[in-house]
């Protein structure tokens, strides 16, 4: 009978560890000149930093993650974040980064060159695409003609039952938040009294919304453009079920948000940083998000996706995406009314 | 010299009294009984010599070097005292042979395997040191056991009740090697032991304890043949008690004027005495010696036969029953008549308080 | 002299297996283990700095909740949903550990005490869940029946893969537990039900009690499964107040809620886990059974791992078929991706176990209110969505050691904070397994206390601390919050692999993640259904 040495149980742990080690990639981490704090996808994202550092010569560290998670973790970390650049999904987020004082202000030359109806207003991040709130629905049951042009129209006890949201997502939190402010807070609190009164179905993102629709277990919901797009290009259009309805320009319903980057403090002086900024709103950049993602370029004269109507026609008057920061008063009266 | 000396010694068990000062001095060499019923304390003034209890008063020493003193304890493993567990409790985890060894420091060379195979040998267990401990009979695993505690040379070992488990033949033929081997390996032992038999055929000297409370210390005749307490006197061995009174230096009872001895008091001619007789000094008259003066008739009543000896319940004429043992050679019938007397002088105790 | 080689050496009942029986009995062991009310400082100091890691993220969301003040507590826990939030959780939880409760016992009953063909198989199955996340179980059933949404679907899926927990243990307690008491029951008159319940239920409870216990906390501190089936949980709350508000102190307040509730979990299961009555252990023939009884028990047996683990990979195949991005896979990046996975699960188990070790221990041996605080401290972790916990470290290793910050070790750590308490109840029932009178011998050998519990304690409670190991391993493999956040930039793992595909719909190329995800997932967890629960069974 062998008797049994415990201390060879620490070997597990150096074990483990090595072994992690040996599966970072070590050539990334060398000779990087930025970080990178990705609230979009690796898939998405990775082939356009490719090129980027084609082109520069810029080695760039990348970390993925969801938006909110990422805005979480850079406001935990504060000051003492090892990211330079955040690229993000949301306006919202992006807000909550600026209100914090996290974002160092961009030269105008990378802010003005973008449509300045999707770009923060004092310069603290930059629009980089941009993709319009629709309506989805149910291709088989519903026309077109059968849907309200208006967000109004979809809080009717026609409606009642009928309508999916995802009250606790950032998308529809947007939203919420240009209904404030463009039809004023009495009226907005109205619009999600009578939304929450009518019975909504409630989900957790846009995905659940349009794969429920898509599989006619609900009649329509307020989803954003490109979601669509994707399901479409990944199963072919002709076999969706799910189609979309673009609501009047001006209308909350038809709010296009924006996928932006801001320069965090610590970087204020890193060329390379704002070089890839500068990157996201060149030629290049825009036309590879046109064709990954189908959203909205955001510099002028880059032809967007086919089948969109054009972004000028959505464009909501007097409103500034800088306004979408005030995502605390939106939470309180997404709670007043119960939808959160 | 390295005598144990336990001085004054009390242990607390839960909020109850388990040892009460208690003293003993144990020679080197010696081999000790602790005998008592269960729950006497015995095996806490065990664990308090093995350091895994602490002592509430008093102090216990080895030599000149003091191992337990209220709130001061030297540890289990610097004290120098080994242990045998009732249950033998080998390393299941561990082989025969890691067991032994188990205190035995790893070194170089062959020292240690030699340690190993000396220590088997001695216990008799010198084929089986790659067994597990699971594929042992209870003699063998005690023997593992006892090994074990002696491989790193104690000042003393604790056996505690280490046969209790066994079965009667394996029991008698092991506890006899075992005293012998410590016997010659002259180690300081304490049996910890509530089998009066043990402890008097085993041990050079028995302490018996009663409610944590130390009755007697002395050898196995003197525990046996001059009890200090009635207690005793029933606790080790078969006793015959008798009402009677006290005259001169004889108890007047059923038995006629036995001669006897007052134990632990002074009574005075005419007082009222309980005499206590072993049965085999109760002898038939043929063989009466010269100091025992008294005797009495008495019919056989019954016989109960143990091979070597048996015991006799006989009637006497007054109307009391008494036993008495006798060597199993020309036994009498039952029924016969016999005239009876005590052979030695008996123990006198005071009457129970009514 | 020497003594003469024991005659007729029979290997009877042998010292050691006596040894196993029942400490506390009498003698010795009684004394030894009754005098260990007050243990000794190095395992309480040990046990307290486990205690105080663990705790690191409570600190945490008291300092971000505390910054907010009393009427911020107020007005959050009176909104309009958190109430029904809270509400959600504890219902959730007690039906989850309830179902999971039966479902094993009556699993682990059939598997160990009836012949039933393929035992170990069937058990291997049992096990099987374990390895299927949460999210990846929800998302395959959603494929399959897309209405599957609200309480009665999350209930369901969570305690089938949450089965396990209570199977697995029980089934091992069975084995080491007397079949004789139930044959007196029987003599005694009473039906097989009523002998089980009598005889043998109060053998295996404690086993049971503590998987109910972890079954509670996973189904408080569930995410991924809740949120595809739309069932408003705090964790959903917590969420919420993160991505959608950015207000850490409203997710710090719905966080405290959910400790609060893991807590009174905890301290219940403490009540409810008792002493274990061992009597002394005879194996037990499995019973024979008729063939209309065994179909009958065939769904019993197999519910969870259909429900569980066939039917999800079901869903998952389907949407694979459908799918239009299947493309070259990535075979070096898919290995890298193994690699890193197998890696922190190994470094997070040993770590989660050695942090658990000192706490075990007290829990095993020793009573009293600081024990109860150190072990219920342990389990925090557990109740917590990873973000939390995820978030706590980022905060806490920038504030302490910012050298280590998105290093693989803040990352293990991470992992050993949130699933400890796996390891901690497997553990302590395998620690209190070792007869003290064991250790006491090791004592009188020459042995420090430290020595003697090393030499004597860890290698009896082995089997135990592998099962508590493995339990960690698996759910670090399986976790994707907190990893996403403490990760080192560049390293994924199967689970961020499987998240980067499918936040784009990218079915096909998640598919490979998912399905190698849970092949090396359930390696642990079929090694786990053949350890035996104490060293003292292969005595």
């Amino acid at each position: 009978m062998r008797s049994f040495r415990p201390v060879s149980l620490l070997a597990l742990p150096i074990a483990g560890l090595l072994l992690a080690g040996c599966a970072a990639p070590a050539e990334e981490e060398a000779d990087a000149a930025f970080t990178l704090y990705s609230g979009r996808d690796e898939d998405l994202v990775q082939p356009l930093i490719d090129a980027f550092t084609e082109e520069t010569g810029i080695e760039v560290e990348v970390r993925y993650g969801n938006t909110p998670e990422m805005a979480a973790l850079l406001l935990e970390e504060g000051d003492a974040s090892p990211a330079d650049v955040f690229l993000s999904q949301d306006a919202g987020a992006l807000g909550a980064i600026a209100d914090e004082g996290l974002f160092t202000t961009l030269p105008e030359d990378i802010t003005g060159a973008v449509v300045p109806e999707f770009s923060s207003t004092d310069g603290s991040w930059v629009g980089v695409t941009g993709r319009a709130r629709v309506v989805v629905y149910d291709g088989e049951t519903l026309t077109e003609d059968d849907l309200p042009d208006t967000i109004d129209g979809y809080v009717t006890e026609e409606w009642a039952g009928r309508l999916g949201v995802a009250p606790t997502n950032a998308s529809f939190q947007s939203f919420v938040t240009a209904l404030r402010v463009i039809e004023g807070e009495d009226a907005a609190e109205q619009w999600a009294q009578a939304l929450a009164d009518n019975d909504p179905q409630i989900f957790e993102s846009n995905i659940p919304i349009l794969t429920a629709v898509n599989d006619g277990v609900i009649e329509a919901g307020l989803i954003n453009h490109y979601y669509w797009f994707r399901q479409a290009n990944e199963v072919g259009a002709e076999n969706m079920r799910a189609q979309l309805k673009y609501l009047t320009a001006g209308d909350a319903g038809s709010i296009v948000n924006v996928t932006g980057a801001g320069l965090l403090n610590g970087a204020a002086e890193n060329e390379d940083a704002l070089a890839f900024i500068e990157y996201l709103v060149s030629e290049a950049g825009q036309q590879y998000f046109v064709n990954e993602t189908f959203e909205y370029p955001l510099v002028p004269g880059i032809p967007a996706p086919e089948g969109l109507p054009a972004l000028e026609s959505l464009v909501t008057p007097n409103f500034d995406l800088s306004d979408l920061d005030s995502l605390a008063e939106t939470q309180e009266l997404l709670a007043r009314v119960g939808l959160i | 010299m390295s005598d144990l000396v336990i001085d004054h010694a009390s242990v607390t068990h839960g909020s109850t009294l388990a040892v009460d000062d208690v003293s003993l001095t144990i020679r080197q060499g010696e081999l000790v009984a602790v005998l008592g019923p269960s729950g006497c304390g015995k095996t806490s003034l065990l664990l308090a010599i093995a350091g895994l209890l602490p002592l509430q008063e008093g102090s216990i020493s080895v030599g000149s070097r003091e191992l337990s003193r209220r709130g001061r304890s030297v540890p289990p493993e610097k004290r120098g005292v080994g242990w045998v567990p009732q249950e033998a409790s080998l390393f299941p985890h561990l082989s025969v042979g890691e067991n032994i060894g188990f205190a035995v420091p790893r070194g170089r060379g062959r020292a240690r395997a030699d340690r190993i195979a000396e220590l088997a040998r001695l216990v008799g267990l010198g084929a089986l040191t790659n067994r597990a401990p699971n594929q042992l009979s209870g003699g063998q695993a005690q023997r593992v056991a006892l090994a074990r505690a002696l491989a790193p040379r104690p000042d003393v070992l604790l056996l505690d009740e280490p046969f209790a488990a066994l079965d009667t033949q394996l029991r008698t033929g092991l506890r006899r090697e075992v005293a012998e081997l410590l016997r010659a390996q002259g180690t300081t032992s304490i049996l910890v032991t509530h089998d009066q038999e043990e402890a008097l055929t085993l041990a050079d000297r028995v302490a018996v304890l009663r409610d944590g409370h130390l009755e007697q210390f002395g050898t196995p005749e003197e525990i046996y043949q001059q009890p200090a307490s009635d207690w005793v006197a029933q606790f080790v061995g078969d006793v015959v008690e008798l009402e009677g009174r006290w005259r001169a230096g004889r108890v007047t009872c059923a038995l006629g004027a036995v001669e006897a001895a007052a134990v632990g008091f002074a009574p005075a001619d005419g007082d009222a005495v309980r005499l206590m007789l072993r049965p085999e000094w109760i002898v038939p008259r043929h063989d009466l010696l010269a100091h025992a003066a008294a005797g009495a008739d008495a019919r056989v009543a019954s016989i109960s036969y143990a091979g070597h000896d048996a015991m006799l319940a006989c009637d006497l004429t007054a109307g009391l029953t008494v036993r008495m043992r006798m060597a199993a050679v020309d036994l009498p019938e039952v029924g016969e008549q016999l005239r009876l007397a005590v052979q030695r002088p008996g123990l006198a105790f005071p009457t129970r308080a009514a | 002299m020497t003594l003469a080689p024991p005659a007729a050496a029979a290997p009877a009942p042998s010292g050691a297996a006596a040894a196993s029986r029942a400490p506390g009995e009498r003698g010795a062991d009684a004394r030894l283990a009754s005098r260990a009310a007050r243990p000794p400082l190095w395992l309480v100091l040990l046990g307290s700095f486990a205690a105080l890691l663990a705790s690191i993220p409570l600190v945490y969301l008291l300092v971000r909740a505390g910054g907010s003040g009393p009427e911020r507590f107020v007005e959050t826990l009176t909104r309009g949903r958190v109430l029904e939030y809270a509400a959600n959780s504890l219902g959730l939880a007690a039906a989850t550990t309830a179902t999971a409760l039966v479902l094993g016992t009556a699993v682990a009953f059939t598997l160990s005490r009836l012949r039933v063909p393929f035992p170990r198989l069937w058990l291997l199955a049992s096990s099987l869940p374990l390895a299927v996340p949460s999210f990846l179980a929800g998302y395959g059933w959603l494929v399959l029946v897309p209405s599957a949404q609200g309480f009665v679907p999350s209930w369901l899926l969570l305690s089938a893969v949450t089965m396990p927990y209570v199977a697995l243990p029980v089934a091992a307690a069975l084995r080491g537990a007397s079949g004789d008491l139930e044959g007196v029951a029987r003599t005694l008159g009473r039906g097989p039900l009523s002998a089980f319940f009598v005889a043998t239920w109060p053998q295996v409870r404690p086993a049971a009690i503590a998987g109910g216990l972890l079954v509670a906390l996973y189904a408080l501190s569930d995410f991924g499964l809740v949120a595809m089936m739309r069932f408003p949980t705090l964790t959903w709350g917590i969420s919420a107040a993160y991505s959608a508000s950015f207000d850490r102190a409203q997710a710090a307040i719905l966080a405290l809620l959910l400790v609060v509730l893991a807590l009174l979990v905890v301290l219940g299961e403490r009540s409810a886990r008792g002493r274990v009555p061992r009597a002394a252990a005879r194996a037990v023939a499995p019973r024979a059974i008729g063939r209309g009884m065994l179909l009958s028990l065939l769904p019993v047996v197999a519910a969870a791992p259909v429900v569980g683990v066939a039917i999800p990979l079901l869903g998952l195949a389907t949407r694979l078929v459908q799918a239009e991005t299947l493309r070259e896979l990535d075979v070096p990046r898919l290995l890298a991706a193994i690699g890193s996975t197998v890696g922190v699960a190994l470094a997070a188990a040993a770590l989660a176990v050695v942090l658990a070790l000192p706490i075990a221990a007290l829990g095993a041996r020793f009573r009293g209110r600081l024990v109860s605080v150190i072990e219920s401290a342990g389990y925090l972790g557990h109740a917590l969505p990873g973000i939390v916990v995820g978030l706590s470290l980022v905060f806490f290793s920038l504030a302490v050691l910012p050298g280590l910050y998105q290093s693989v070790v803040v990352l293990v750590f991470a992992y050993a904070v949130l699933f400890m308490p796996k390891a901690i109840g497997t553990m302590r029932s395998g620690l209190a397994d070792v007869p003290v009178s064991l250790v006491a011998v090791a004592r009188t050998l020459g042995e420090s206390p430290l020595r003697a519990w090393w030499r004597v304690t860890v290698p009896l409670a082995l089997p135990s601390v592998g099962i508590g190991a493995l339990l960690v391993a698996i759910a670090t493999m399986k976790e994707l919050p907190a990893t996403l956040l403490l990760r080192p930039t560049g390293i994924q793992t199967l689970a961020t692999e499987l998240w980067n595909r499918t936040v784009v719909f990218e079915f096909g190329a998640a598919a490979p993640y998912a399905a190698v995800l849970v092949l090396v997932a359930a390696v642990p967890a079929m090694v786990l259904s053949g350890i035996r629960s104490t060293a003292k069974e292969e005595w």
